[in-house]
């Protein structure tokens, strides 16, 4: 048992129960963000995801946590994991809306294109591996036979390949798990990929 | 390496009851449905699709606190359904822990409510169910439980659904469900070469035999069964493949 205590950023919209489930299957217990003091407070910070980049943006903005989110990342270097559009607000724009992003990394979000549209469907969606770029302490004991769930219509394009740490084959290879300092992206889901996603967040934890 | 997901679909009927049909008639009582849910988990199942037949009959939509239940009990992806037809319960079922909706009925009746869906959650999280069958004049779709005509051909139907912003069709045969003779190929190959967003295939599947068969023969990214899963000959029994198992199965 841990007395660490997860902060959740609820998006207005997002799905943060399957998350709260996830912690609580490693003994940690969790707190939704409802206030900027809630934010300053935080001792690791997850940036949940599903739902539509506009629509999370404009949720972050009308409750005016964009700059207390930005300093608590960048400023206190709180741990910090952003999963699928969670990981997505962390670039400086995406596709997929037309508000800016966080901006905390050089990224930006595209749309995925595929050639072969009878093999490769878009979303992506199922279950793929990880081609692990560089160590890590969010991949320690991951390889390369764990599977994680992934369901994205939208990927990241990296400006800063320093913050790639690993990459997933689809048609082409796009990254999949970003980081710099103590903030991190992925773009599958930890929380429903069994196993080898609850490692994921037992190290997220452990930062 | 990305590999197709193989997907046990529960059947609920409105007391929390898993079922199982034959051609949408006949439901077999299978147990408490969050008890299997939870025993797929820990067979670590792909994905868990969980639909309420009867929801129609009730006007009423599946039940967030049966989503919430299984939900908690479960830790793989949830696709859930049945008379899903407002934005406000779609909300309230992916608060309860739901990562897909699939819509039925309302799919083919309110033209707007997949857009509005679809711009609502994104595209991801919205998934349609096509119900078809095979007659000797033609494939027809129906909706409703299978009680009502689509006048629409099966391209057609996939090429609308995904101008509307779907990020996922599922293709079940009506003719085939609970029957265990293997997936509807015929279908599955024209549906699933048209369609450029994920298909799933339902209805049919009894052993991994025929899972093989449809990912050889079609473009279908993911295989849902229910008889697969929960049946052995004519006995209630859960099981799932072992990961080696699958690998084998769609890299081999």
């Amino acid at each position: 048992m841990t007395t660490t205590v997860v902060h959740i950023l609820a998006l207005n919209g997002g799905n943060i129960s399957s998350i709260v489930n996830a912690f609580e299957k490693l003994g940690v217990k969790c707190k939704e963000v409802q206030s900027k003091s809630d934010l300053e407070s935080a001792t690791h910070l997850i940036i949940p995801g599903i739902g539509h980049y506009d629509r999370a943006m404009k949720h972050l903005q009308e409750q005016d946590l964009i700059a207390t989110l930005k300093s608590v990342i960048q400023d206190k270097q709180v741990p910090t994991l952003g999963i699928c559009l969670g990981m997505h607000l962390l670039a400086e724009k995406s596709e997929e809306g037309k508000l800016p992003g966080l901006a905390v990394f050089e990224a930006e979000i595209e749309e995925l294109k595929v050639e072969n549209t009878l093999q490769y469907k878009v979303p992506h969606n199922g279950w793929n591996t990880l081609l692990i770029i560089q160590d890590c302490p969010l991949l320690k004991n991951i390889g390369s036979e764990d599977e994680f769930f992934f369901l994205h219509k939208y990927a990241w394009n990296s400006k800063k390949t320093s913050d790639i740490i690993a990459e997933t084959e689809y048609e082409n290879s796009f990254p999949v798990v970003i980081g710099s300092g103590n903030c991190w992206g992925v773009q599958f889901h930890p929380e429903k990929s069994h196993d080898s996603g609850l490692r994921i967040l037992k190290n997220f934890i452990q930062l | 390496m990305f590999r197709p997901r193989l997907i046990p679909v529960l059947l609920t009927s409105a007391n929390g009851a898993a079922v199982k049909t034959k051609q949408f008639n006949n439901p077999l009582y299978l147990g408490d449905i969050v008890n299997t849910a939870r025993i797929f988990s820990e067979f670590g199942a792909d994905e868990l699709m969980v639909l309420d037949l009867t929801a129609n009959d009730f006007n009423t939509s599946i039940k967030k606190e049966l989503v919430q239940d299984i939900s908690s009990e479960t830790g793989m992806p949830l696709s859930v359904g049945g008379g899903i037809n407002s934005v406000y319960t779609i909300a309230e079922l992916i608060h309860a822990g739901a990562e897909k909706i699939v819509l039925g009925h309302a799919a083919f009746t309110e033209p707007r409510f997949v857009q509005e869906a679809v711009r609502e959650f994104g595209s991801s999280t919205i998934s349609v169910c096509i119900d078809l069958i095979n007659m000797p004049d033609g494939r027809m779709i129906r909706y409703l439980n299978g009680t009502i005509n689509h006048n629409m051909p099966l391209e057609e139907t996939i090429k609308h659904f995904e101008e509307a912003g779907v990020g996922e069709i599922i293709i079940q045969s009506i003719d085939f469900d609970g029957m265990r003779k293997g997936y509807d190929i015929e279908t599955l190959k024209i549906a699933s070469s048209v369609s450029t967003v994920p298909l799933v295939a339902l209805g049919g599947a009894n052993s991994l035999n025929d899972v093989r068969e449809a990912h050889n023969q079609t473009n279908c990214t993911a295989f849902a069964a229910s008889s697969m899963f929960v049946l052995h000959k004519s006995g209630v029994l859960i099981s799932y493949p072992e990961k080696s198992q699958m690998r084998h199965l769609f890299n081999g």
